[in-house]
């Protein structure tokens, strides 16, 4: 077997190895009375992938993303999840399954998402880059690489 | 404390007045239009399936299917509570076809297994609850079936990713009482391996320090103390406790290499109902046991692989026995055709000692393939050709063809 080959059944096997970061740059991220404003995307992924339970300052992380009625959430499964919407949904069930993490807030509209990380400190959410009305204390700023 | 209460109260009078809204589940949609997606595409019955012949599977995936079809209707609609206190109810089940080819008998059943109510409430920002009540299939019992409160546990959450859990819980031994479990749905295959009947404590009441996703290689612990394999979920006797050490890595996404070792004194060699497996009856004294266990997952895009191995050492004070050493290994390879269709093989072997005081000495073998498909992230289907060797060796080898529908919501 020669070296292409090689590569080529291994690429298939793993196919994360090919894979790059995705693009990030539709999504905002928005959280309320964190101690940390600036992060990185991957920190930022890390919240919404259930690996963080309480933020630095003791505070619960409360997850919010959109809901199935929300074509936003494709977008959000994609580029947190690397997955498909329904893979993401099979994600969470599996982790609140195994009493790892809290349940997460899936609600249907950016102007939800706002409301709820507005009012719940430790909430954190995702809404598209283009919302309007974003009180600018909610916005993460993403770190360039 | 005494929020708990009030919650629970709460969440019943809006599930009597909002039935559907409160289980999260939406109105079931026109069984017709989600039937006509299914119906016309391939379904487990396509699987390797030569002990039954394609007509019998046909007839009976149907009634498992048009279950499928009203499972795939059912959708959890988007939490719109926002209170401070959140109540959510969960509910897991399975439902099985097996076709059993043994050398004096064949047999053709359908069986229903554990039904289970699960219950997660955060109680307190840093406090929640987690409970998972099963009416599971019982021998004994007169309608064939019994409660059993598999887990009730508190947990706070104290800095960063650590925490203490109280209560009744899975025993972090393994990779699969870890992660799966009493959820069918996400099995990779049918059953469990072959080590939970004989080897592995499924279950402990005690105290865990538990931690997790901790720096860059993902490391997490388990620190264990609780009432052993001889107590029930009401008490023991003696002093003695189990104690159970966990470590585990996740290097990369969708890996996991976890090592643990459990101790215990199984007092009088007996048996709590929520270890999961009955002992060696025939000796009737106090027993050490150690359990070491390595487990490594890794569940990619395409490629699946799941192998859990045990080394169990077993000995007693009393005078003329010798130590003796069983092991187990369970390897399940699966790769995914589709997002939604994965095709598996599992080797699964378990030796039990000759010498062993505290299980019954035997090795049984099981090999098999398997096919499993996704109805939607709520439910799937799974069927599996199997060969098992059982653990009388006086016993024949038996064959069979095995359908499972689980579903949870």
């Amino acid at each position: 077997m020669n070296k292409i080959s090689l590569w080529a059944i291994l690429l298939m096997l793993f196919p994360n190895m090919a894979r790059g970061e995705s693009n990030s740059e539709e999504l905002l991220f928005i959280a309320n009375s964190v101690p940390q404003q600036t992060m990185s995307l991957q920190s930022a992924k890390d919240f919404f992938l259930g690996k963080r339970t309480l933020w630095p300052n003791g505070n619960a992380v409360k997850i919010v993303i959109p809901g199935r009625k929300y074509p936003f959430a494709e977008v959000v499964a994609r580029s947190i999840y690397n997955t498909s919407p329904n893979g993401m949904k099979k994600f969470w069930l599996s982790l609140v399954f195994q009493g790892r993490v809290k349940p997460p807030i899936l609600l249907k509209s950016a102007k939800a998402i706002i409301e709820f990380v507005a009012e719940h400190e430790g909430a954190i959410g995702v809404v598209p880059a283009n919302s309007e009305n974003i009180p600018s204390e909610l916005i993460l700023r993403i770190q360039k690489k | 404390m005494s929020i708990l209460p009030h919650t629970i109260l709460r969440s019943c009078t809006t599930t009597l007045r909002h039935p559907y809204a409160a289980l999260n589940i939406k109105t079931p949609a026109p069984l017709s239009t989600i039937c006509d997606r299914s119906w016309g595409r391939p379904t487990a019955a396509a699987a390797p399936s030569d002990l039954s012949g394609k007509r019998l599977a046909h007839i009976l995936l149907a009634p498992l299917v048009i279950l499928g079809c009203w499972l795939l209707s059912t959708q959890q609609a988007e939490a719109t509570e926002t209170d401070e206190s959140r109540v959510q109810f969960l509910y897991f089940g399975h439902l099985e076809y097996r076709f059993e080819n043994e050398t004096t008998a064949n047999h053709s059943f359908f069986s229903l297994g554990e039904q289970d109510f699960f219950v997660v409430a955060e109680i307190a920002p840093q406090l929640s609850f987690l409970s998972e009540i099963v009416i599971k299939p019982a021998a004994q019992a007169a309608t064939g079936f019994a409660p059993s409160i598999e887990r009730a546990q508190l947990r706070y959450d104290y800095i960063d990713n650590h925490s203490i859990i109280v209560g009744k819980f899975h025993t972090p031994l393994n990779y699969w009482n870890d992660v799966y479990h009493h959820g069918r749905l996400f099995f990779p295959t049918i059953d469990r391996p072959l080590g939970f009947s004989s080897m592995t404590p499924i279950h402990t009441l005690g105290l865990n320090l538990h931690g997790q996703n901790l720096g860059r290689l993902r490391f997490g612990y388990d620190l264990v103390m609780g009432n052993g394999i001889s107590s029930s979920d009401t008490g023991k006797e003696g002093t003695s406790m189990s104690v159970l050490t966990s470590a585990h890595f996740n290097p990369i996404e969708g890996s996991r290499l976890q090592i643990s070792y459990y101790r215990d004194t199984v007092n009088n060699n007996l048996h709590g109902k929520h270890v999961g497996h009955t002992g060696n009856s025939t000796y009737q004294n106090d027993i050490n046991l150690h359990l070491f266990n390595i487990s490594l997952a890794y569940f990619g895009k395409r490629l699946e692989f799941l192998n859990e191995a045990s080394y169990l050492r077993t000995y007693s004070d009393s005078t003329g026995f010798e130590t003796a050493q069983s092991f187990t290994n369970y390897v399940y390879i699966g790769y995914r055709l589709t997002e939604i269709s994965t095709s598996y093989a599992i080797l699964d072997l378990l030796e039990i000692s000759e010498k062993d005081l505290e299980a019954k000495p035997g090795a049984p073998r099981k090999i098999g393939v398997g096919y499993r498909r996704e109805f939607s992230p709520y439910a799937n289907i799974k069927a599996q050709l199997v060969q098992t060797s059982p653990i009388e060796t006086t016993q024949k080898k038996s064959r069979s063809f095995e359908l499972q529908l689980s579903y949870g919501f």
